[in-house]
């Protein structure tokens, strides 16, 4: 009966154990020790192996993974392996129009690719071969000439297509330090190198890789991620093994972005708590938002580590970190306000803002690119952290404010239905001196109605960022007088920055004259929030001008 | 508080200040001030003081600012035409339609009017409405802080002058015995000849390091002159730049192990000809070019194309840039899917000055933002035959295909496939069809046999002779050392006797193929010389065929092994080639010329960060029996001469020839401003990022260009990116570079921006003031209010 337990046992457990096991060469090859160890120098920067791949790999299939292989993984595939990418689709075409073209030329003409098209429309991969084919490209050739709308896409798939050329994999793949160790010397790619350990490790591993012996690939790999970083070891060229290791980490975790999850959760827990005065869930939201701005001051740390730089100068960290300060400011409002009748409301409106920005960051990484890059040498000046972050928190801010106006909005709709007029429902004595009256034992100001309350915080908000917003266009005079040669030139960014602070002007003189102060206030917050972000987006992505890099 | 209560600030009393607003508008019309400084000041404040109850109310405050911000929105982004925001074509921009500058439109009358509008109401709803004291103190101040900066606007926005220059390295002068000094500006494969010796630029080396003595391992500006005389003298002249002690000729040593060798070491001495003396000198400029501005540069010049006056620069006012404005249709070439209309503009360009060359007007009449010139053959007087074809595949794919019938080069699309022959003769035609299949005439016993080249697999008899041939394959025009040869590989068999022949269309070439023997070594030996061949590879097995009777075409096809057939060809009509393949004669014209033209490009296929750098110009010279007239095209810089002009500029000037005999050189450019003293450019230095300088923008961290200011006292300065120099009036900045290229390693110019700055300060103060206001209003006004209720408060418990 033992006996026939334990070999139960075992046929169970080995079973198991199979079952676990990898089964492709994909999955049982360990680009780990590799993807963290071995610095790869590509345009003026120094970065993991695993940073490079996955900064690498959406210039040829987007934010798509071919066959759910890695980036780390794809890179060296395509690199040893190109026969198996042969006729593969996995060149991105983000230009939806492009796509449509493509697939009806190609349809017209080859109906048997009918599925395949379907497929492309759909999730905009292709084949090289297809993309290749002098019916393609003599459509390229003729839509290349409308410039303003084909132009550039076009130019993306060119240099997708060129990315993806083995050759071009190898010569980028620049892991030899230069030998002198100095920071000022050219790396390059194992064609150079007279090592002979490296080199015929390096075979070993191709021979073993093209073979699909993911054991040898694996020992060779290993060996080469200690051989190849001992070459810049010790010397200001080569980064520490540490600072590799987070970077590696810190994509693989995908930059913190989920950490909307959790704002996410503060945002159930605080409107639960704001709306049926739930204290202790109260409590419980602002704890849990505390903590998700805890691991995004992690996340902006830790990027700020990695990158060797404050991280303000791309869309990916002006839009995170404007978020960042948003939370920041939420939570030392919140340490003020405890007592009063706002609580709660400014870490409710950080919360949607950050959560807001963190999932816009995940869903469009091609747009908001995470990747890290040096900066133009235009942003290598004081002006940039005092003129950008001085802009970012305002537009933070601005957002909140949308967010505490649009409670207000919906407010006064519920109240309408319930026949109750609204009129008076503002703060008495607008934002801050709201505030200073609340606090002081004036106390007339907001009047324990959340009607008040909502205009007081926005109020309040709006407020700041008018004298941010207005500081910050000043800021970034005074840096394009000495940058650009004329503090102002009309610019369609500086415009709409100009036009951001004149809703606000407008909201702030309005509120003098108008009868109902809390919704016109609400109104002109949320359409001030509109041109702000119609600054950020439009006019960043479709009009471009000067600022056109963040 | 008299101010509000006087009879002549309240309605309608203030009406009467209409009557200064009246005489100002007329002073300002009859002196022509209309637009003037004074006018925006004076005329609005009449205006505000007759509705001065108006300009009091916030209402009215409101409305500006709202319509300002229409104003900005549609000045800078446009009117969306669609909800699709998010695309580039949904935005029409009025703002370029209506022939405005950016900086235009936020200078034009109606910007002005609102701005003066809403200091005037500003002001005068703080003084009137506003008393001043510690809780209104933030209000005065943000909108004293507005109006002051306001002011600072108008003054610098008046006085702006913007624009850049080019500076390269430095000039190249060169002295010989008895001639004239001449100097070129060093940039790659510039060019001078001296008398009769000419000297090219062969090398420039931005970063040249130095082996010798103290200066060892320093990296200098190196240029390498291959200086080329008579009698086949030759030698490199190798100058460093702040170095002319290491000066130094390189020679041919006629050894192919080192072909080039230091004079010094070849000849003993560092100079192969010292009378030859090459220096570097700076290359000081004393003007810069406007931002967005036009200009005519002209110069006479001699029969013999030699300059016989200097440069004269004649500004364009009010030239168009974003519309183009076509004198008439047959002035340009235009895309078929472009609706082009006549617009014609008439821009008189006066002489400017008594050295002015022409000393008469000359007039712009037409201007092209995107265009450039383009050769197309139109109908003509001379007879010069071109047709146009369209081969199209059944998988969509076509190709356009041009053939002149009397160029022999371009006669045939492909030599093998396509040509097209005009007939001197209808006669010609049944002859052209005979040999129009490639064919072998074989001659036997003085007996003439046409033998066809076909793919059979078998042998034929050749006639009764007793010869059998197969053909193995053929070769058509092979280039073989120097001439064009066509050649059939053919096996022969006699009785038993069985061999191959290479046979020719010159029958001199032929040759049998006899084992064991190299061809090269037999010349046109023979197994067998009772029977000789030659090829004749036939026609293009598709000809187009003119000059029949009545102007007709036809087309000869003889593909395949069919013999060849003849169909009419009728310009639009399609043929079918072969199942998969169909031609269509899409245009034919029998007398043509060549035509240039500017070639409008279609708005769409502009690329929007060119501006105005494919913009053209047309200029015309009337005089008393017509106008000589001519397009120009835009240069960024209008350079002295090809010698001066650094790499990817133009100097493309174009020459004009009046009826009276004289000749003009004229060139569009921009309109040109003094700098306050020359400036050289002594170095240019990249800072880079860790891997060091790889010629690409993303290594660099800085460009630095160290200048100097040739002033009476001579001032060096470090000028990079964020860190402008000041000299005079002017602030100079680091704008473009020269970046390295296949053809280059670079950095053998910079571009300086140059700008005033007038006005500046007041802006930042009034700024700054304003943000004071703010923090003021929005913080401690609360706090001061505070204090005093809770004064109020306490009063009674005290």
């Amino acid at each position: 009966m033992i006996k026939i337990t334990t070999i139960i046992f075992l046929f169970v457990m080995t079973g198991f154990s199979f079952a676990s096991q990898p089964i492709t060469f994909e999955e049982q090859v360990d680009m780990k020790p590799w993807g963290d160890q071995v610095a790869v120098f590509t345009e003026g920067r120094v970065k993991s192996y695993e940073t490079f791949a996955r900064s690498f790999m959406p210039y040829i299939m987007g934010s798509k993974k071919y066959n759910g292989q890695s980036a780390t993984f794809t890179y060296f595939d395509m690199m040893l392996r190109p026969d198996r990418y042969a006729d593969k689709d996995f060149i991105f075409v983000k230009h939806k129009g492009l796509r449509a073209s493509i697939a009806t030329e190609l349809d017209t003409f080859n109906p048997e690719l009918k599925d395949r098209l379907a497929r492309f429309m759909k999730t905009g991969l292709i084949s090289r071969e297809l993309l290749q084919t002098q019916l393609v490209q003599s459509l390229l050739t003729r839509l290349r000439r409308d410039n303003r709308r084909f132009a550039s896409p076009i130019e993306v798939i060119d240099s997708a297509i060129g990315a993806s050329d083995p050759r071009n994999l190898w010569a980028s793949l620049k892991i030899v330090p230069p030998s002198s160790g100095s920071a000022g010397d050219p790396w390059n790619t194992l064609d150079t190198l007279e090592n002979k350990e490296i080199v015929d490790t390096w075979q070993r591993m191709v021979i073993a890789w093209q073979a699909g012996d993911a054991q040898t690939t694996n020992v060779e790999l290993a060996t080469l991620s200690t051989l190849i970083p001992a070459l810049g070891a010790g010397t200001e060229a080569y980064p520490k093994a540490g600072k590799l290791k987070l970077e590696s980490m810190y994509f693989r975790l995908g930059n913190l972005t989920w950490v909307w999850l959790v704002y996410l959760a503060s945002v159930v827990l605080l409107l639960m708590a704001l709306v049926y005065r739930f204290e202790t869930v109260g409590r419980v939201g602002t704890t849990i938002f505390v903590l998700a701005v805890l691991l995004h001051t992690l996340a902006v740390v830790w990027r700020w580590y990695v990158s060797g730089r404050y991280p303000n100068t791309n869309m990916f960290e002006a839009i995170t970190t404007s978020a960042w300060m948003g939370g920041l400011f939420a939570i030392l409002m919140e340490f003020y306000l405890r007592k009063t009748s706002m609580k709660y409301l400014l870490p409710l409106g950080g919360a949607i803002t950050a959560m807001v920005a963190l999932l816009a960051v995940r869903l469009y990484p091609l747009e908001l690119n995470p990747h890290i890059s040096n900066k133009m040498p235009v942003l290598h000046d004081v002006w940039l952290y005092i003129h950008v972050n001085f802009i970012i928190f305002a537009y933070c801010l601005i957002f909140v404010a949308s967010v505490t106006a649009f409670f207000y909005l919906v407010r006064r709709g519920i109240q309408k239905t319930k026949g109750i007029d609204g009129v008076k429902d503002f703060a008495k004595a607008g934002g801050v001196a709201s505030l200073v009256e609340k606090r002081k034992g004036g106390g007339s100001a907001l009047a324990n109605n959340m009607g008040a309350v909502l205009d007081g915080a926005t109020m309040i908000l709006v407020e700041l960022s008018f004298i941010l917003l207005w500081a910050g266009i000043v800021m970034g005079a005074i840096w394009a007088d000495h940058s650009w040669g004329r503090p102002w030139g009309w610019d369609p960014k500086e415009v709409f920055a100009l036009n951001t602070f004149l809703v606000f002007v407008v909201l702030i003189h309005a509120r003098m004259k108008v009868k109902d102060k809390g919704l016109w206030t609400a109104w002109l917050a949320l359409l001030g929030c509109a041109v702000m972000l119609f600054n950020w987006i439009i006019i960043n992505f479709t009009i471009s001008g000067l600022h056109s890099y963040a | 508080m008299s101010v509000k209560t006087h009879p002549f600030f309240i309605w309608p009393g203030s009406l009467l200040w209409l009557l200064p607003t009246a005489a100002a508008v007329l002073l300002f019309w009859r002196s022509g001030d209309v637009g003037s400084v004074w006018w925006y000041l004076l005329v609005p404040t009449f205006v505000a003081l007759a509705l001065i109850d108006l300009f009091t109310t916030i209402w009215f405050g409101i409305t500006t600012l709202c319509l300002l911000f229409v104003y900005c929105s549609i000045g800078s982004s446009g009117i969306p035409i669609s909800f699709a925001i998010w695309e580039p074509q949904t935005w029409v921009n009025i703002r370029e339609t209506m022939e405005m500058t950016e900086f235009e439109w936020f200078h034009w009358w109606p910007f002005k009017w609102l701005i003066a509008v809403l200091c005037l109401n500003m002001s005068i709803v703080t003084i009137r409405r506003i008393p001043l004291n510690a809780l209104t103190l933030g209000v005065w101040t943000i909108h004293g802080g507005v109006i002051v900066m306001v002011i600072g606007c108008v003054v610098y926005f008046a006085k702006k002058v913007e624009g850049d220059v080019v500076i390269s390295r430095c000039q190249v002068e060169i002295t010989m015995p008895n001639q004239e000094t001449i100097s070129m500006v060093a940039t790659p494969a510039n060019s001078v000849r001296v008398g009769d010796w000419s000297y090219t630029i062969s090398d420039l080396n931005p970063s040249w390091e130095l082996m010798s003595g103290d200066d060892a391992g320093k990296k200098a500006y190196a240029v390498s002159i291959s200086v080329r005389g008579p009698e086949d003298v030759h030698f490199i002249r190798q100058l460093i730049l702040g170095y002319p002690e290491y000066t130094e000729d390189v020679v041919s040593t006629g050894d192919t192990s080192q072909p080039m060798a230091r004079a010094k070491n070849v000849l003993g001495t560092p100079l192969v000809d010292d009378s030859i003396d090459i220096t570097l000198v700076p290359d000081a400029k004393d003007r810069f070019f406007v931002t967005q501005s036009a200009a005519i540069y002209m110069r006479e010049i001699s029969r013999s194309g030699e300059p016989i006056s200097n440069w004269v620069e004649r500004p364009i006012e009010n030239l168009p840039r974003f519309n183009d404005h076509i004198p008439t249709l047959n002035d340009v070439w235009g895309a078929p899917s472009t609706s082009l209309r006549p617009q014609p503009l008439s821009l008189n360009l006066e002489p400017v000055n008594k050295n002015d060359p022409l000393q008469q007007d000359a007039v712009v009449t037409g201007y092209l933002r995107y265009a450039f010139s383009g050769t197309r053959i139109v109908a003509g007087e001379e007879l010069f035959p071109v047709v146009w074809v369209t081969l199209r595949k059944s998988d969509g794919t076509e190709q356009a295909v041009e053939m002149y019938a009397f160029d022999k080069s371009l006669n045939t699309a492909d030599a093998t496939l396509m040509s097209f022959r005009w007939l001197e003769d209808v006669e010609e035609l049944s002859v052209l069809q005979k040999n129009l299949k490639p064919s072998i005439l074989c001659t036997v016993d003085g007996e003439e046999y046409v033998i066809p080249v076909t793919n059979s697999e078998t042998f034929s008899q050749i006639g009764e002779t007793g010869f059998a041939y197969k053909i193995k394959s053929v070769q058509n025009n092979l280039h073989i050392s120097g001439i064009v040869v066509s050649l059939a590989q053919v096996e022969i068999k006699k009785g038993d006797v069985q061999w191959e022949r290479w046979v020719f269309d010159n029958p001199a070439m032929n040759r049998d193929v006899i084992e064991g023997v190299e061809h090269d070594t037999n010349k046109a030996k023979l197994i067998d010389d009772t029977i000789s061949m030659r090829y004749s590879s036939g026609g293009a097995p598709i000809t187009i065929i003119g000059g029949l009777e009545g102007g007709t075409y036809g087309l000869l096809m003889g593909i395949g092994d069919d013999d060849p057939q003849y169909h009419n060809m009728v310009v639009g009509e399609t043929i079918n080639l072969t199942d998969e393949v169909t031609i269509t004669l899409s245009r034919a014209e029998p007398k043509t010329k060549n035509e240039t033209r500017p070639t409008v490009v279609p708005p769409a296929q502009r690329d929007p960060s060119a501006s105005n750098f494919y913009s053209m110009v047309k200029l015309a010279i009337p005089t008393t029996t017509g106008a000589a007239t001519s397009w120009l095209s835009f240069h960024q810089y209008p350079f002295e001469s090809q010698k001066d002009t650094v790499r990817r500029f133009r100097f493309e000037p174009t020459v004009m020839h009046l009826p009276d005999g004289r000749a003009f050189e004229v060139l569009f450019s921009r309109r040109s401003a003094e700098l306050p003293v020359p400036i050289a450019l002594d170095s240019f230095e990249i800072d880079s990022h860790i891997g060091g300088f790889s010629g690409r923008t993303p290594s660099v961290l800085n460009w630095r260009s160290l200048i100097r200011f040739m002033g009476e006292e001579e001032v060096e300065a470090a000028v990079s990116v964020n860190d402008p120099k000041t000299y005079g009036n002017y602030w100079f900045f680091q704008s473009q570079w020269d970046p390295p290229d296949s053809s280059s390693a670079g950095l053998n110019y910079t571009v300086l921006g140059v700008g005033n700055r007038f006005g500046v300060f007041p802006m930042l103060f009034g700024c700054c003031i304003t943000v004071a206001g703010m923090i003021w209003a929005f913080y401690v006004k609360p706090m001061i209010k505070r204090k005093r209720q809770q004064a109020v408060y306490e009063r009674p418990a005290a």
